[in-house]
């Protein structure tokens, strides 16, 4: 079953698949990279490693479709996992093609996907930033309401100032979506994560 | 660039529209939406649902059938499955009809089947008609209770409304008398004895544990024991049922047993008969057993020189068993 990890770039998509991964108990993470070139590439990494080398506080460090195996205890069921985390997708069309490429490729991992998680950065809803939500989050939101996939708002970033105020606009805008404030970094909300996932898949 | 009445035939056209730099991501979203409504009206939801809903409770019996022993369990089983389809039947004339509750306990040591069993109960109550789902979900006393006051029974709420129209199966429930008096794990009897009344028609709780405990839990609970008419004792399994296990799993997986691995098992099972159970468990523990036996017999296999057939590959031998039940 693949879980899907998308939204906007540097909201924080890669630090929360790592962290919800511990979340649920992996130790180490095995990820697969289909490089440029169509090859694919796997590597082992101890989840400090991942932390320090896939995750970056400025530029956008994702820039490749990659994917962890994880097998997750939901409560007592045993679920396995592909995760897929994707490269940030800014609004407007991306002057590289290998960019638009990527994107291609996420949205086209989007329509098959089973579980989506939709990544907005809550802390700077309203800003003119990159990972500002902007039309391609509303766009998204629209098709998850109407996804046969189940489709789940993660609002990202709880942990900085005016993300209380940003979660509050998010949830006006995402009425009768699934959404849930969490902060990748202090790992709070990953309990409601955890228990939607469990809902969704038992 | 993109005008608005572009309309793509096909999710992939959208995705060549991207590659081409001739649509931003939204508006990209906005056509794969299109796609995405209807392709959710094509394909049904994709669960188990469908299928179990044309199981006949005699192919679930027939499942039960397949498992080893549980010579006991398979009857009262059986006992049931009668009593719900004479009833049904009775009230099909006109005659009253007797109600009762189906809640069980499930006492015996780990590896035991009583998931297993669980399971197949589930699917048979669908078959019934009697359970609207037949899922099972599966906790423990961590499931159930919180850690603030208040907290257990919201938690313990949420529980049961994912097992609603399935069985809630409650493992080592003993655990939730742990603590005495103050323990929050009395209030999640209670919330879960209440929900068996609201939910009468479309829950069944079944709380299973080592006979002991389950033994004292059951006696510091009075109330408890009206509520649960139905107690499925697991026996340990005898040394030739294991075997039988042990060949059946060995099968599964594409090896065979050599003669004298089977009755050096045999021995092995019988010596021990009474004393691993309790904290190897049973069946897991032939399953443990097994892969141990697999590994070594690849090990003995790589450092041979000579070619190997096929019967090499597939025969485990009683020297990969020996020294693996430590």
């Amino acid at each position: 079953m693949d879980l899907l990890i998308l939204g906007k770039p540097n909201v924080g998509k890669t630090l929360f698949m790592i962290n919800l991964a511990a979340y649920l108990g992996l130790r180490e993470i095995q990820l697969d990279v289909e490089d440029a070139e169509g090859r694919n590439r796997s590597q082992r990494l101890g989840l400090e490693r991942a932390r320090r080398e896939l995750v970056s506080m400025r530029a956008p460090k994702t820039l490749l479709v990659q994917s962890v195996g994880l097998e997750a205890s939901l409560g007592r069921q045993r679920v396995r996992l592909v995760v897929v985390d994707t490269p940030g997708i800014s609004e407007g069309i991306p002057a590289e093609t290998h960019v638009r490429h990527q994107v291609a490729l996420t949205l086209e991992r989007l329509m098959s996907a089973a579980l989506v998680f939709h990544v907005v950065d809550a802390s700077a809803v309203g800003m003119r930033r990159v990972e500002a939500p902007g039309a391609f989050d509303w766009a998204l939101m629209e098709l998850g309401r109407n996804m046969a996939a189940a489709y789940l708002v993660v609002a990202n970033k709880m942990d900085k100032p005016g993300s209380q105020e940003g979660l509050r606009q998010l949830k006006d805008r995402a009425r009768g979506i699934a959404l849930i404030g969490v902060s990748a970094v202090t790992r709070r909300g990953f309990r409601d994560v955890k228990s939607w996932m469990m809902r969704t898949l038992a | 660039m993109y005008s608005t009445d572009m309309t793509p035939g096909s999710p992939d056209e959208v995705f060549q529209w991207m590659e081409a730099g001739r649509l931003p991501p939204d508006a990209a979203v906005q056509m794969l939406a299109r796609f995405q409504s209807s392709a959710a009206l094509r394909e049904p939801p994709k669960r188990e649902r469908t299928e179990i809903a044309m199981e006949s409770a005699d192919e679930v019996l027939s499942d039960l059938d397949r498992l080893v022993g549980l010579t006991e369990i398979k009857r009262v089983v059986r006992d049931v499955r009668a009593f719900v389809e004479i009833q049904r039947v009775r009230e099909e004339h006109g005659l009253s009809r007797t109600e009762q509750s189906f809640h069980m306990i499930f006492t015996g040591a780990p590896g035991t089947g009583k998931t297993t069993v669980a399971r197949i109960v589930g699917r048979l109550f669908r078959a019934l008609e009697v359970l609207s789902k037949g899922h099972m979900v599966e906790v423990e006393r961590a499931d159930l209770v919180g850690e603030y006051i208040g907290h257990t029974a919201q938690k313990t709420r949420e529980v049961i409304k994912r097992a609603l129209g399935g069985v809630l199966f409650v493992d080592e429930a003993y655990s939730l008398a742990r603590g005495g008096e103050k323990d929050f794990g009395k209030e999640a009897i209670d919330t879960l004895v209440a929900a068996m009344e609201n939910y009468r028609d479309d829950l069944l709780v079944i709380l299973a544990g080592y006979p002991d405990e389950m033994a004292a839990f059951l006696a510091t609970n009075p109330g408890l024991m009206s509520r649960f008419p139905l107690r499925l004792d697991f026996r340990d399994y005898s040394a030739q049922e294991l075997v039988t296990i042990c060949r059946r799993m060995v099968r599964e997986r594409d090896y065979a047993l050599s003669a004298e691995a089977e009755t050096g098992l045999l021995t092995l099972f019988s010596d021990h008969q009474g004393y691993w159970h309790k904290n190897a468990g049973n069946a897991r523990m032939v399953r443990n057993l097994l892969e141990h036996a697999i590994r070594r017999q690849a090990v003995r296999l790589v450092n041979r020189h000579t070619p190997l057939s096929r019967h090499d590959l597939m025969t485990l031998a009683w020297g990969d068993f020996e020294g693996g039940a430590g």
